[in-house]
């Protein structure tokens, strides 16, 4: 009777311990998974948020410039110099443009002064020629050919007379025209001048708008890599947190080290003597015996 | 980009040592117990350090640090042992056997990370 009861007794440890083993390989295997499933959402994470921040360097990067890159900044730098010196360079042939109205007023009326030095010769020519013909009509048939040279002398001094003032009349236009042309030029000056303080104003805006564009990326940047900082210490703290399953694994596998030394005094009853070979080996021998874990030492570095 | 190795019977455990170290920069590769570590040392150079579990099947970490340090070519190569177990004798054994370092599980990431920076440093 004792020993149908030790033999009862035996073989409920031998199940007991069976039906133990395959429920904690099941849930090792299961929690395994999940583990393992829940650390690569973990380093998804890390990866999404890193690759933001990677995406918000690129873009201050841009604007920087570097590595062979201009920066934004720059650009729109060059590009108002560039509007500036055309300013320049439309104000300066402006300020030319006048100068030479003035040289040209000056040159008109020293032309107007030569047409009237011009119209007093032609004058006195004139009046030379008249009293060469009344010397002429003295000498009746030998001053004939005085007649003929005084003729000429006097259509000559018409022709001259006439060729002058047509000279007078053109310095006369040109004299009138002249202040419509200082006149544009001084238009044109101001309308450059005009147009390089409204651009300054508007390049000005330009670049506080850049400027701040440029701080909100660095800042942008800047608090992503804080939080970037953050997601990869949460990261770490979360896989330290998922180590459990392991420390967890091994505690049941203990459990089977406690039935197994159960099972093995089970074996010692005088009804059960020689099955100890129906004995399962422990689930992990390589743990190495039946240790507690050292829960108080978990985390510990030494180096040596 | 320096490449470590992982040694750990425990799937996860090799899942989350490889995370924190590739998330600080470092290539890793990973093997399933002592003997196939020594076969990934023997015939990978360019490995630069050694993350090694103790309790292992086929060969425990002790045995595979003593048999890669038999190698002077391995002279140098540095290896931290992480483990559950905190015995002074095993931690003792260890250090003879030209471990640097000694990390007992459930390990803190940043530590390990920090250990392994040094090392390589």
């Amino acid at each position: 009777m004792a020993s149908g009861i030790e033999q009862r007794i035996f073989e409920q440890f031998v199940s007991l311990r069976t039906r133990f083993r395959e429920r904690v390989q099941e849930v090792n295997a299961m929690t395994e998974r999940e583990v393992m499933s829940a650390a690569e959402s973990v380093a998804r994470i890390v990866d999404v948020a890193g690759g933001h921040v990677s995406r918000v360097r690129d873009a201050l990067s841009v604007l920087r410039g570097g590595g062979g890159r201009v920066g934004i900044g720059t650009l729109i730098h060059r590009q108002i110099d560039a509007v500036e010196d055309y300013a320049r360079d439309v104000r300066e042939r402006a300020t030319h443009l006048q100068a030479d109205a003035s040289r040209a007023a000056a040159h008109t009326r020293d032309i107007s002064r030569a047409a009237r030095s011009i119209a007093a010769l032609s004058q006195e020519a004139h009046i030379l020629a008249l009293n060469a013909r009344i010397e002429a009509g003295r000498l009746s048939e030998r001053g004939a050919s005085f007649r003929v040279i005084a003729g000429e002398m006097q259509r000559l001094s018409k022709t001259i007379a006439a060729t002058n003032e047509l000279i007078d009349q053109l310095s006369r236009d040109l004299t009138a025209l002249l202040p419509a042309i200082a006149g544009s030029a001084d238009g044109m000056q101001a309308l450059a001048s005009d147009f390089s303080e409204r651009f300054a104003a508007s390049a000005h805006e330009v670049e506080q708008g850049t400027e701040e564009m440029h701080r909100y990326v660095a800042d942008a940047l800047e608090h992503g890599d804080a939080a970037l900082a953050q997601v990869v210490r949460h990261s770490h703290e979360s896989l330290s947190h998922l180590q459990f399953q392991d420390a967890v694994a091994q505690g049941l596998m203990r459990i089977d080290d406690w039935l197994r030394a159960a099972q093995l005094e089970a074996a010692e009853l005088p009804g059960v003597q020689g099955r100890a070979a129906e004995i399962a080996d422990v689930m992990h021998p390589e743990m190495g015996g039946d240790k507690p874990i050292d829960l108080e030492s978990a985390g510990e570095v030494l180096m040596f | 980009m320096k490449r470590a190795l992982v040694v750990d019977d425990s799937p996860s455990v090799r899942q989350q040592v490889g995370l924190a170290l590739r998330q600080a920069g470092f290539d890793v590769v990973e093997a399933a117990d002592g003997a196939e570590g020594v076969e990934r040392i023997t015939s990978d150079p360019t490995i630069a350090v050694v993350i090694c579990d103790v309790n292992m099947p086929r060969m425990n970490g002790l045995e595979m640090l003593e048999k890669v340090k038999a190698d002077a070519a391995h002279a140098r190569l540095p290896v931290i042992m992480l483990t559950s177990e905190g015995h002074p004798a095993l931690i003792d054994r260890a250090k003879k056997a030209g471990a640097k370092g000694w990390i007992v599980k459930p390990f803190k990431a940043d530590l390990l990370v920090a250990a392994v920076k040094k090392l390589v440093a």
